[in-house]
C-alpha cells in the first residue's frame, strides 16, 4: 500500500506531463469499471501502450477502478437495463445486435453497456479535472510542502524511504 | 506528435496480443477440454468426461475422443459413450457468439457401459434400478397386492389380522356395553334389599302387627311404625319390580345383538371373499397381470429419459432474458431482432454409428437447437440397421417438435422385425415366474405426445416361441396349467396402449393368450378358490372363536345378576299382601 501512495507521489512529483496522467487515469477508468474481457479493453490496452500515457497511473488506477466496479455493478445492470430497454433506442440497439462488434463486445449485456455507458460519459470530466488537479497540486501544494518543515518531517518517514527507493524507477512517460 | 507516440508501446502490445493468441492456441484443447466437461456436467446432472480433445483451425472442428455421459439416474453407467466424435464449427458465427455445428461425427457410440468411478455429482437420492422403483406414474399401472386380479391369492391369516372385521367390532361394542350395564345393576342391587332382607320384612310386619290396643300409646306407636314399614316394603318392591323392567329390556337386547353375532362371521367372510378372491376377476387380463410390472417399469423408464430431454430443451429456453437470477458480475442479455435469426446453439446434423445389443446402428440427427420458435426445425430423427444380430430390420423414426411456442408435438415410431429373443423375462413374479427361452418377436411401436397427451401404442407378434421351465413351481397347480398352455402356443400377441398425460400414463394390455388362458384355468382357479375360501372360514373362525366365547362368558355372568334379580322380584311378590 505504501509502495502504492509512493508511486502515485512520485508520478504526481515527477516531470511528466499531467495530461498523459489524466489519460491514464481515464483509461484505466473505462478499463477498470467495465468488464475486463470486453472487447473495447483490447482498444485501450492498446491506446495505453501506443499513446504515451503513464503506465504506472494506469496500473494503479486500474486496481482503483476494478474495485469500485465490483460495488457498482448492481447500479451498471440497472442503468443498462434501463437504456436497452428504453423503446426509442430500440432501432438503434438492434442496428447494433446485428453487428459482430456488438456481439464481441457484449453490447447488449446490461452490465457491460451499463459500465460503459457511465464510463464514457466521465472519461472527459475525469480526464479534464484530473488534469488540472495535477497542475494546482504542482503549482501550489508541492512548492509549498518543498518549502515547509514538513518535508523534512517526512524524510524522517517510512514512506519517505520507500519513495526515494523508487527513485530509480521510470515516470512511465 | 512524436511526444504522444511510443512506438514501443506498439511493439509491445503487438507481443502481448501474441503472447495471449499463443497462450488460447497451445492450451485450447484443455481448455475446451474442461469447459465441456464443466458444462456437460452441469447440464446433465451427472459427470461427462472427455478423453482427449484435439482442435483443427482451418476448418475449424474439433475432435473429442472417450466421450462419457453419466447416467443421471445410475452414477455407475454411461448413458452414452462414444469413442470418436468430430465437429466442424460455423468460425463467423462462433464470433457472433452463435454455436452452429455444421455436422457431428459419433462413431462407435454405445450405451449403458459400467463407469469404473461414479459420475454422481450432488447429493440426490439415486435410483437403484428402474425395476424396482417406478415412479408415481407408472405405479398407478401396477396392482396392489391385496387385489384380486394378483396371480395368487392372498394369504388367509394375513387377510384376518389385518382386515377391520365386522364381528370383532360387533363383539368389543357389546363387551363394552355389558360391562358398563354390569356395574350400574350391581350397584343398584346394592341399594335394594336382598331375599334375606326381605324375608325379614314379614317378621317385623307380623310382629308389629301384634298390637296392644289397651296401652294405646304404645299401639299408636306400633301402628304408625308398621305404616312406615309397610310404605318402604312398598318402595323396595317398586324399585326392585322398575330394576326388574329396566333389566328385561337390556337383557333382552343383549341377547339380540348376541344371536347376531352368531351371524356376523358369515357376514365378515362373504366380504372378504369378494374383496380378495373372486373367481371371475381371476381370469381377467391375465396377460395384464403378467407383463404389468414390468411394462410399468420399462414405461417409467422411458418417461424418465423423455422428462430429461424435454427439460433440457425447456431449460435452455427459460434462461434467456431471465431477470429473476441475476449474477451480481454477468448481469442480463436483452436480445433484440435479428436480420437472420438463428438460435444460440444448433447442431445441424448428428451421424451416428451404435453398437447395441441388436447389432450395429446407423443414425442421424438433424437440427438439434436450444430454440426451435426461432429455427423453426423441429429435431427430426432416424435409426437404421439392416442384417444386425439380433434382428433382421430395425427402424427408428421421430421428431421433437417446439417449433410453436408453449405447444409441443413429439412423436416416435420403432418398427424391429424379427427380433431374435433369447431369455426374455416376461414376469418377474414369485407366484408366476414367465419368460421366454427362445422366439422371435416383430415389434411395432407408435407413440406420439401432443401438449402432454399420451397416445402410443405397442404391439408385438411373437413366433416360434419357447417358454422356460426355470423357477416354475410345480406343485403349485395354476403355474403348471398356464405353463402348459404356454407351452403349446408358440405364436400370440401383446398390444399395449398408453394414454393419459406423462404424470398420469394408463395402460392397457391385450393379449390373444387371455382367452387361451382364462379357457385353461378356470377350473383350477375356481378349486383353487374353493380352497382358499375353507381356509379363510376357518382363519376367520380362529380369530373371532375366542372373543365370542368371552362374550358368551360375559352374558353368563349377568345371568347370575338377572337370577339374583328374579328372587328378590319374587320374595317381594310375596309381601304383597301387606300393602
Amino acid at each position: 500500500m505504501l509502495k502504492m501512495i509512493a508511486k502515485l507521489l512520485k508520478v504526481l512529483n515527477s516531470e511528466t506531463d499531467p495530461m498523459q496522467i489524466s489519460l491514464a487515469l481515464g483509461f484505466a477508468m473505462v478499463a477498470g469499471l467495465t468488464p475486463v474481457g470486453s472487447l473495447h479493453n483490447l482498444l485501450i490496452l492498446f491506446l495505453v501502450l501506443f499513446l504515451r500515457v503513464n503506465l504506472v497511473t494506469f496500473v494503479l488506477g486500474f486496481g482503483f477502478f476494478s474495485g469500485i466496479a465490483f460495488l457498482l455493478d448492481p447500479v451498471f445492470h440497472l442503468i443498462g437495463r434501463e437504456i436497452l430497454t428504453w423503446s426509442s433506442l430500440n432501432g438503434f440497439w438492434t442496428a447494433l445486435y446485428n453487428t459482430t462488434f456488438w456481439k464481441l463486445e457484449r453490447g447488449y449485456n446490461t452490465i457491460v453497456a451499463g459500465s460503459l455507458l457511465i464510463s464514457l460519459i466521465f472519461f472527459f470530466p475525469v480526464v479534464v479535472f484530473s488534469r488540472i488537479g495535477i497542475n494546482k497540486y504542482r503549482d501550489h501544494i508541492l512548492k509549498w510542502v518543498q518549502k515547509t518543515r514538513l518535508l523534512k518531517l517526512l524524510k524522517a518517514n517510512k514512506l519517505y524511504r520507500v519513495y526515494q527507493s523508487l527513485s530509480g524507477v521510470g515516470g512511465g512517460s | 506528435m512524436s511526444k504522444w507516440i511510443r512506438w514501443s508501446g506498439l511493439i509491445a502490445f503487438l507481443l502481448l496480443t501474441a503472447l495471449i493468441a499463443t497462450f488460447y492456441i497451445l492450451f485450447a484443447d484443455s481448455l475446451i477440454k474442461n469447459a465441456i466437461e464443466k458444462k456437460g456436467t452441469e447440464i446433465n446432472g451427472a459427470t461427462v468426461d472427455v478423453a482427449e480433445v484435439d482442435i483443427s483451425l482451418f476448418p475449424l472442428g474439433i475432435s473429442l475422443s472417450g466421450l462419457q455421459i453419466t447416467d443421471p439416474d445410475e452414477p455407475m453407467t454411461n448413458i452414452v459413450d462414444a469413442a470418436e466424435v468430430a465437429l466442424h464449427l460455423d468460425f463467423y458465427q462462433l464470433l457472433n457468439r452463435k454455436l452452429i455445428i455444421s455436422d457431428v461425427i459419433m462413431e462407435r457410440v454405445q450405451t449403458g457401459t459400467p463407469r469404473v468411478i461414479s459420475g454422481k455429482i450432488d447429493k440426490r437420492p439415486v435410483k437403484e434400478s428402474s425395476e424396482s422403483s417406478p415412479s408415481a406414474g407408472s405405479q398407478k399401472t401396477n396392482e396392489p397386492a391385496s387385489n384380486p386380479t394378483k396371480m395368487g391369492l392372498p394369504d388367509v391369516n394375513k387377510i384376518v389380522s389385518q382386515e377391520q372385521l365386522q364381528t370383532i367390532d360387533q363383539i368389543d361394542a357389546l363387551s363394552a356395553d355389558i360391562q358398563a350395564a354390569e356395574i350400574r345393576w350391581k350397584s343398584d342391587l346394592e341399594n335394594l334389599p336382598n331375599s334375606e332382607e326381605l324375608k325379614k320384612y314379614k317378621d317385623i310386619i307380623s310382629d308389629l302387627k301384634k298390637v296392644d290396643y289397651k296401652d294405646l300409646k304404645n299401639a299408636k306407636k306400633k301402628l304408625k311404625e308398621l305404616a312406615k314399614t309397610t310404605n318402604q316394603l312398598k318402595n323396595d318392591f317398586t324399585e326392585i319390580r322398575k330394576m326388574s323392567d329396566d333389566f328385561s329390556v337390556t337383557y333382552d337386547s343383549f341377547k339380540s345383538r348376541q344371536e347376531l353375532l352368531r351371524r356376523a362371521p358369515q357376514e365378515d367372510l362373504t366380504r372378504l371373499k369378494a374383496k380378495y378372491g373372486s373367481p371371475g376377476l381371476m381370469t381377467e387380463e391375465f396377460s395384464k397381470q403378467i407383463l404389468g410390472p414390468s411394462l410399468s417399469a420399462k414405461i417409467d423408464k422411458a418417461i424418465t429419459g423423455y422428462r430429461r430431454i424435454d427439460k433440457l430443451l425447456s431449460s435452455r429456453n427459460r434462461t434467456k432474458g431471465d431477470d429473476s437470477k441475476i449474477d451480481r458480475s454477468k448481469g442480463v442479455d436483452i436480445r433484440f431482432e435479428e436480420v437472420d435469426p438463428m438460435p444460440d446453439l444448433l447442431i445441424q446434423m448428428v451421424s451416428i454409428s451404435a453398437f447395441t445389443s441388436i447389432g450395429t446402428l446407423a443414425g442421424q440427427i438433424t437440427d438439434i437447437s436450444d430454440d426451435q420458435v426461432i429455427y423453426q426445425h423441429p429435431i427430426r430423427f432416424t435409426f437404421n440397421g439392416d442384417k444386425l444380430d439380433q434382428a433382421s430390420e430395425l427402424n427408428v423414426v421421430g421428431k421433437i417438435d417446439r417449433t410453436q411456442p408453449d405447444i409441443s408435438s413429439d412423436s416416435i415410431h420403432v418398427k424391429i422385425e424379427d427380433y431374435l429373443i433369447i431369455g426374455l423375462t416376461l414376469s418377474e413374479s414369485s407366484d408366476m415366474p414367465i419368460s421366454i427361452e427362445t422366439g422371435k418377436a416383430d415389434i411395432d411401436i407408435s407413440c406420439v405426445l401432443e401438449d402432454g397427451r399420451l397416445q402410443s401404442e405397442i404391439r408385438i407378434d411373437f413366433g416360434s416361441v419357447q417358454f422356460s421351465d426355470q423357477g416354475l413351481d410345480n406343485s403349485n397347480e395354476l403355474n403348471r396349467t398356464v405353463h402348459t398352455v404356454l407351452k403349446n402356443t408358440p405364436s400370440f400377441q401383446i398390444r399395449v396402449t398408453v394414454t393419459g398425460t406423462l404424470d398420469n400414463p394408463k395402460t392397457s394390455v391385450d393379449s390373444d393368450l387371455d382367452e387361451l388362458l382364462k379357457a385353461a384355468t378356470t377350473k383350477v382357479l375356481e378349486d383353487k378358490s374353493k380352497s382358499w375360501e375353507k381356509d379363510l372360514e376357518s382363519a376367520l373362525a380362529i380369530q373371532v372363536g375366542t372373543p365370542l366365547s368371552e362374550i358368551d362368558d360375559q352374558i353368563n355372568g349377568v345371568d347370575a345378576i338377572k337370577k339374583d334379580l328374579e328372587d328378590r322380584l319374587k320374595s317381594a311378590e310375596k309381601l304383597k299382601s301387606y300393602f
